[in-house]
């Protein structure tokens, strides 16, 4: 009975919020204006400078795709700490609905968005590099679920953290960009790297995503990780962040402070 | 009070709000440094030429418009929560409150991208010279003019949360068509003609290739770059006045934007 | 029943020990300044806040142990009408109905019936964030009546709204008792405590200072009934003497030759035994005035004391 009744509560919380997260055509079409732009203008002009990879303008797309995952990840993290400060969460808090169905509900919605907003930007490269097939297409899906499961995991699970305040997840999200971002294989393959960065990205969970979301859209390279050891990495991200967001929201979360 | 005290006292807030905490502009400083110091790094071991001396200017440049706006976007902040309808209940006129918004987003352009070209300044010591100096007063002029675009930005938002997205979007367009992160050379050959004099007209551009002037003799610091600069910065900056000057009356009449 | 709540807030104590006991199916309304931990405490109850040490119960489930158990039987209104900025009024009352297990046709009516209650009817396709500061408020209220829990929470329910809007809202709150509910108010506003409690706890510095029902509230307060007594004849020495001699009498002067004013803390304990002497010394009264002291005056007064303590 309690977990049909969770079960509702929970159905009907994640209703409500993709109904708002769908609510502003501005952002959707906003999130496809901003990955046209890159795609086009900064990743013709980058790849026309860059010269040790082929294709880089194919990199380029299918990197910004994982970035384009991670800002929209960063989205729903600040879309929680924004929940605490207008007072949406305190009124959450107080539904009759469990704390670990509710961080499972902000994840599946963040992913659902990401998907939504991704699928259109994926078809376009997938269709401008002339591999676009339903094999192609449903695996890079697969993988990008499972890459934006992670991310959206790790980024919600921080903000479960730091939902006091947006200048201390707004720190958190600019030293994660600075880390996660940058020291990865989302822009430049780890054989273009000194070899401090190539050790550091190897440690970094986002250059595993990258490389096997690349795999998947059928880019074989040696400047790929390995696609198995690239799997068991983002699917041990997924269940590490889900775990620790559970444990977080259970451990950390109440309504802000009052008189 | 005399006007131009209320215009400081102003500024003084925005300011305030912008450089709340520093460990926030620590990280944010952290960041640009790894665009320089990772992104420029590793971009240089894949181009035939030094991509990071190159990038480190465009870096300095994108984070002062980023300051700029986010100056703006405290405005757009202070429009939904009442603090811009306090301060037209103060003794300071629509066009002196409009005056300190633009000056404090000079400000904090200016402040936060000196942090960057302080840091630059160590890495790329070639930056160290005369031309690099005499190019402060501009980022001044031009960190204004971004204060006005984020003016603007606050006209056409309105209520709710579209600045974001605006600001955004214009921030990716107009360092996307300019020289900040691409050599021209690159920029001529994908751009069409009549889109190129927009691409040398915008500020960024300028200000970026004075700074690059430094580094590389050419394109070269004239008189007529300083003035281009300081003309179309001006408009801006022009612009961005009457924007929050329009914007503050539409609060006087309506009560909020 | 809280037994031993403490919520602090780093080294601010808003909650102090609490034991606080309130009975099903009565209002209780929460006074005290602010600071006092009035919200505070609705928050713990309705598990919105954890408690920094003890706990409580509502209705048997423990809000540590069973929090999930104790949010589907009790609800709560904010102080502060936000959260769904760009939701429409019906929307976000329909939302509350459906985290309640009400859907369907039957959510419809309820939500349309309690936004007529509410005069929220007219404003239904408005977005929250255009409606008044008042209208928000009701909103804000009317959610708890979509689904009626059986413990109902509401800060400071009527703050922003107008005297009519007040009386109405007032009304319902009681009706929400009559339909079975136990109701907890947490307010500033004296008059609507007097209007709707059935006991008064009075906050102060985290702690419950007194919980008693409006009558006992204002007999604690010594002298705080004024009796005015009217003699045919003048008075001397003797009668203030005898009628200051009389328990709970805690001044008493003489304000015309034949008249007196006496502060006593039980008037209807203190006024048979004055006519009685006054009856025994041959004297005749020619009329009585009684004044009970204020709710404001009691409130104040025990408030006052803790500033003081």
């Amino acid at each position: 009975m309690k977990s049909a009744l969770n079960y509702h509560q929970t159905m009907a919380l994640l209703k409500f919020d993709l109904r708002e997260s769908f609510n502003s055509v501005l952002w959707v079409g906003y999130s496809w204006f901003y990955f046209l732009f890159q795609f086009f203008v900064y990743g013709t002009l980058i790849s026309k400078l860059v010269i040790t990879v082929q294709n880089y303008f194919f990199y380029y797309g299918t990197g910004l795709i994982i970035l384009s995952s991670f800002n929209i990840a960063s989205w729903a993290g600040r879309r929680f700490v924004e929940g605490a400060h207008e007072g949406r969460l305190r009124y959450v808090l107080s539904l009759p609905i469990g704390r670990s169905e509710f961080f499972l509900e902000q994840l599946v919605v963040g992913v659902i968005v990401n998907i939504v907003r991704m699928v259109p930007p994926l078809i376009l490269v997938l269709w401008l590099s002339g591999l676009l097939t339903w094999i192609n297409l449903v695996s890079t899906l697969l993988v990008l679920t499972l890459v934006a499961v992670g991310i959206m995991g790790l980024m919600i699970s921080l903000s479960v953290i730091a939902f006091k305040s947006f200048d201390i997840y707004s720190a958190i999200v600019a030293s994660l960009s600075a880390l996660l971002i940058r020291f990865s294989t989302i822009n430049y393959p780890i054989s273009s790297m000194n070899s401090l960065y190539a050790q550091i990205s190897l440690f970094n969970p986002v250059s595993y995503g990258a490389d096997l979301f690349r795999r998947a859209l059928g880019l074989d390279t040696p400047l790929l990780l390995n696609p198995d050891f690239s799997l068991s990495v983002v699917a041990a991200l997924c269940v590490g962040t889900i775990f620790l967001g559970i444990f977080f929201i259970s451990k950390f979360v109440e309504g802000v402070k009052s008189s | 009070m005399k006007q131009w005290q209320a215009v400081l006292r102003v500024i003084k807030v925005d300011l305030s709000y912008f450089f709340r905490t520093k460990w926030l502009i620590v990280t944010l400083v952290t960041l640009n440094l790894s665009d320089m110091l990772v992104v420029g790094a590793v971009y240089t071991n894949m181009m035939n030429f030094d991509y990071f001396v190159f990038y480190v200017p465009g870096v300095i440049i994108a984070a002062m418009f980023a300051a700029a706006l986010d100056v703006g976007r405290r405005v757009h902040l202070g429009l939904s929560e009442g603090v811009t309808q306090y301060y037209l209940s103060l003794p300071i006129s629509l066009e002196s409150l409009a005056l300190a918004h633009i000056l404090s987003a000079g400000l904090g352009g200016l402040i936060y991208s000196g942090i960057l070209l302080v840091v630059a300044l160590a890495i790329v010591p070639k930056l160290i010279s005369f031309s690099t100096l005499i190019m402060i007063p501009f980022m001044f002029l031009v960190s204004m003019g971004l204060g006005g675009i984020a003016a603007i930005i606050n006209l056409f938002s309105g209520g709710g949360d579209r600045f974001w997205a605006f600001a955004e979007g214009i921030q990716m367009i107009f360092l996307g068509m300019s020289t900040v992160f691409y050599p021209i050379s690159v920029i001529q050959s994908f751009f069409p003609g009549y889109l190129m004099s927009i691409i040398l007209l915008n500020p960024l551009s300028q200000i970026t290739n004075a700074l690059r002037s430094a580094i590389s003799p050419v394109p070269a610091i004239t008189l007529f770059s300083l003035g281009q600069i300081a003309v179309t910065s001006f408009l801006m900056l022009a612009m961005g006045f009457l924007c929050y000057r329009y914007v503050f009356i539409k609060v006087k009449n309506q009560g909020k934007i | 029943m809280t037994y031993d709540l403490v919520k602090k807030y780093g080294s601010v104590m808003a909650l102090d020990n609490l034991n606080l006991n309130v009975n099903k199916n009565e209002i209780l309304v929460l006074l005290g300044p602010n600071g006092s931990g009035k919200s505070t405490f609705l928050h713990l109850i309705s598990t919105v806040l954890k408690p920094t040490s003890g706990t409580a119960k509502v209705m048997g489930y423990d809000i540590i142990e069973q929090p999930l158990k104790v949010r589907q039987v009790t609800a709560i209104s904010f102080q502060e009408p936000r959260g769904f900025w760009r939701h429409k009024p019906k929307h976000i009352l329909s939302f509350h109905a459906s985290m309640y297990g009400i859907n369907g046709a039957e959510r419809s009516a309820i939500v349309e019936k309690t936004m007529k209650e509410f005069e929220l009817w007219e404003s239904r396709d408005k977005k929250f964030m255009d409606l008044s500061g008042g209208q928000a408020k009701r909103l804000e209220v009317a959610k708890l009546f979509v689904h009626k829990p059986q413990v109902a929470l509401l800060d400071e329910p009527t703050a922003m709204v107008d005297l009519d809007g007040k009386r109405i809202m007032w009304d319902k709150i009681k009706e929400l008792k009559e339909s079975g509910c136990t109701v907890i108010v947490a307010t500033n506003e004296v008059r609507e405590a007097e209007y709707l409690a059935d006991k008064i706890s009075i906050f102060a510095k985290g702690k419950d200072v007194i919980t008693e029902s409006l009558r006992n509230l204002k007999d604690t307060l010594k002298g705080g009934d004024v009796v005015d007594l009217e003699f045919t004849n003048a008075i001397d020495d003797l009668v203030i003497g005898t009628l200051g001699a009389i328990p709970g009498t805690v001044r008493i002067i003489k304000t015309l030759d034949n008249t007196l004013r006496a502060f006593v803390t039980k008037s209807e304990d203190w006024l048979p035994l004055a006519t009685m002497h006054t009856h025994d010394m041959g004297l005749r009264l020619s009329s009585i005035r009684v004044a009970e002291p204020s709710l404001d005056d009691v409130f104040m007064n025990i408030v006052k004391s803790q500033v003081i303590k």
